[in-house]
């Protein structure tokens, strides 16, 4: 019985789980058109670039709606569903930046006049006003927060763990699963050069001890065990990006100069690949 | 409905698409180290394939003419900066025509009417091809294209003989380009596509494909001039309805290579990822169709080969680089906490140039709002390569950078 019970609230879960979060706009504000649906691999039939993003970090689906208010002003909601919370959140972090939050929104988010950007559980979603007008903010804010409240509460989980706190500089954390998302970050070479396939999260951040210094960045994945660990290490090592020259190597650490005379480290501790880059200085 | 064609960004993983949904569900449970048996089972595809083969070479053996780029003023790239251009999320139309004429002098050195025929003749057909993308926020300003237009009527071009273009209708209208707001004026488009059917709100095909079995949009394709790819679009109608074609041939429009005498550039200045998306990648991701297949093998070459054909080498005479608001990072998505007023107008023949002085420009942002830029040297290889066929100047010691 008690597992019957179990089953069909798991569905219901799914069920509501389904349930696209477009929200109610706020008073004055009416929804015009229809639910536009974007699953999986049709988000190349409605986002502006990026979609490979998206796709690699987990995207499930994309419901985007439009509400108009009597001057003709336009918003429009998206929400993107994400395998993961934690595929929402390097979401947010890739599209947000240095957060400046919104007074009043019910969930972490950043933005300002002509786009919202929030993160709650699974979802990603944006109030996008093209006009960039600073009164209808509290409308935005009011949208989003409808939104919100739908969207079931699954914080993510600390994938930052393995990042030391100490002179991390704050809203400089990044999170990648591919050779996409880490393409902002640093090249180590072609294709999934940190052999993650798609699935294994990583993790970065920019380091700084002392206000006068340049920052470095630290880059940790984590593998299933040693031994992946110490593959995704030899790959690394056998399709090192041509532009980075090896100053040492041996079976566990790799030490470079790269383009701008930067120095860079990958070294394998137990089941993780551990990376420094950008260092002025050869440790 | 926005731009799929010259915004997606570059590359991807060794998984395909519908590998990367069949993954991200199992990584959805919430696996940090993964599932080890998908992951075991992706382990042998981790490097990607040799770049493919294109037919640039046939583009190369047509002869050039004196039109041909980098144009009049190789190397050369004015920017001219105007704090009053943008003042409290307002775009002034005065201040920004004045920009124009600035710029128009300072890069040929005469004023505007002796720059006239410098460019053009009264019986040109001139296509202004601007970037519609994230209205409002980052996409070609009306007031840079009002410029551009009063000067092309002052030279004697009939507003009949004016085109207004991007790849996507849809887009164009959201930005403003209408024929309401001028008069007189074509604005086109290349391509149409169902955007209901796009959004699976319906299943309806009848909107994007012809009783013929072909897209509707694809008589709007030059047969005859075909940047071609070994590479394929995947065989299926989301993707068909988006692009036109899905074979290994990405046509251009007529409208470009038959109707058209001269082309204006007018892009925004904005990253994708760590390159940018701006006077190259307009056109090269903007002239022809069927370019998703393109994005993760070729990406930034695409910018390169496409300008290399005559229809576009020969009859781009100018591009005016909208900055007057710019987005450093989080592009090609319009991204609100990325986009910054910056007041300026880039004006030059060589699109190369002009996007090297751009790409040195965003990186710099970059790196004063403190974000720790990637500065591979493939993210602007593209340009070198544009230098060894003959097209522009790469090299920032050989760029001359006039600032008005």
């Amino acid at each position: 019985m008690i597992r019957r019970v179990g089953l069909i609230l798991a569905a219901l879960v799914c069920l509501v789980g389904a349930m696209p979060a477009i929200g109610v706009p706020p008073d004055g504000w009416t929804l015009e058109g229809p639910i536009r649906h974007f699953p999986g691999r049709e988000l190349y039939g409605h986002i502006n670039g990026g979609a490979e993003r998206f796709h690699e970090l987990g995207f499930k689906e994309l419901h985007v709606r439009r509400a108009v208010r009597g001057d003709e002003t336009a918003l429009t909601l998206e929400t993107y569903r994400m395998t993961s919370p934690e595929a929402a959140l390097a979401i947010y972090l890739l599209q947000s930046g240095r957060e400046k939050p919104v007074a009043g929104v019910a969930a972490r988010n950043s933005g300002g006049a002509y786009q919202l950007s929030a993160v709650k559980g699974p979802v990603f979603l944006q109030v996008h006003n093209p006009a960039g007008d600073e009164a209808v903010l509290p409308a935005m804010a009011a949208w989003a927060n409808a939104a919100l409240a739908e969207i079931e509460a699954d914080p993510p989980r600390e994938l930052f763990a393995p990042l030391p706190e100490e002179d991390r500089i704050g809203g400089t954390e990044r999170i990648f699963r591919g050779p996409v998302t880490l393409e902002p970050i640093y090249t180590f070479g072609p294709g999934d050069i940190l052999s993650q396939e798609g699935v294994l999260f990583g993790v970065a951040a920019d380091y700084r001890a002392d206000p006068e210094e340049e920052s470095f960045t630290r880059i940790v994945v984590a593998y299933p065990d040693e031994k992946a660990a110490a593959a995704a290490f030899n790959h690394l090592v056998e399709h090192l990006d041509p532009y980075l020259e090896v100053l040492e190597s041996d079976g566990g650490r790799i030490l470079f100069r790269d383009y701008r005379d930067r120095f860079g480290e990958v070294r394998r501790d137990g089941d993780r690949l551990e990376s420094r880059i950008h260092l002025v200085s050869r440790p | 409905m926005k731009d799929l064609s010259n915004e997606e960004a570059p590359r991807s993983g060794a998984l395909g698409r519908r590998d990367f949904l069949k993954v991200g569900g199992a990584a959805g449970a919430g696996l940090l180290l993964g599932s080890p048996r998908v992951w075991s089972q992706e382990q042998s595809d981790r490097t990607p394939p040799e770049k493919p083969r294109t037919n640039v070479d046939e583009a190369l053996k047509v002869p050039r003419t004196d039109a041909s780029l980098p144009g009049r003023y190789p190397g050369r790239v004015v920017e001219i900066r105007d704090p009053a251009s943008l003042v409290e999320d307002r775009f002034d139309g005065e201040v920004i025509a004045s920009m124009f004429e600035k710029g128009i002098t300072a890069l040929t050195g005469t004023d505007l009417a002796a720059s006239f025929p410098l460019f053009f003749t009264p019986e040109d057909v001139v296509g202004i091809k601007v970037n519609p993308v994230g209205p409002g926020l980052i996409s070609t300003r009306l007031e840079v294209v009002d410029a551009i237009v009063a000067w092309l009527v002052a030279g004697g071009i009939d507003r009949g003989n004016i085109v207004i273009w991007d790849r996507f209708e849809a887009m164009l209208a959201e930005a403003g380009f209408t024929s309401e707001r001028y008069p007189g004026l074509r604005i086109e488009a290349l391509q149409t596509m169902d955007y209901a059917a796009a959004a699976g709100e319906t299943d309806d095909d009848s909107g994007w494909l012809g009783p013929d079995g072909r897209h509707v949009s694809a008589e709007r394709f030059d047969p005859d001039v075909v940047y071609w790819a070994d590479v394929e679009g995947p065989d299926d109608k989301a993707y068909w309805n988006q692009q036109v074609f899905k074979d290994k041939r990405s046509p251009f429009g007529k409208l470009v290579t038959r109707r058209l005498t001269k082309i204006v550039n007018v892009p925004v200045l904005k990253n994708t990822g760590n390159g940018i998306s701006v006077a190259t990648k307009n056109l090269g991701y903007g002239a022809i169709c069927n370019t998703g297949r393109l994005h993760k093998p070729l990406f930034f070459d695409v910018c390169t080969e496409v300008l290399a054909f005559p229809c576009i080498r020969d009859k781009l005479v100018l591009n005016v680089t909208d900055g007057l608001r710019a987005q450093f990072e989080g592009g090609p998505m319009p991204a609100a906490d990325f986009a910054y007023p910056f007041h300026t107008l880039f004006f030059a023949t060589d699109p190369f140039a002009s996007d090297r002085i751009c790409h040195d420009l965003l990186v710099e942002k970059r790196k004063s709002a403190g974000i720790q830029v990637n500065e591979h040297p493939m993210f602007t290889e593209y340009l070198r390569y544009a230098e060894k066929l003959g097209l522009g100047i790469a090299e920032p010691e050989r760029i001359e950078h006039v600032c008005g």
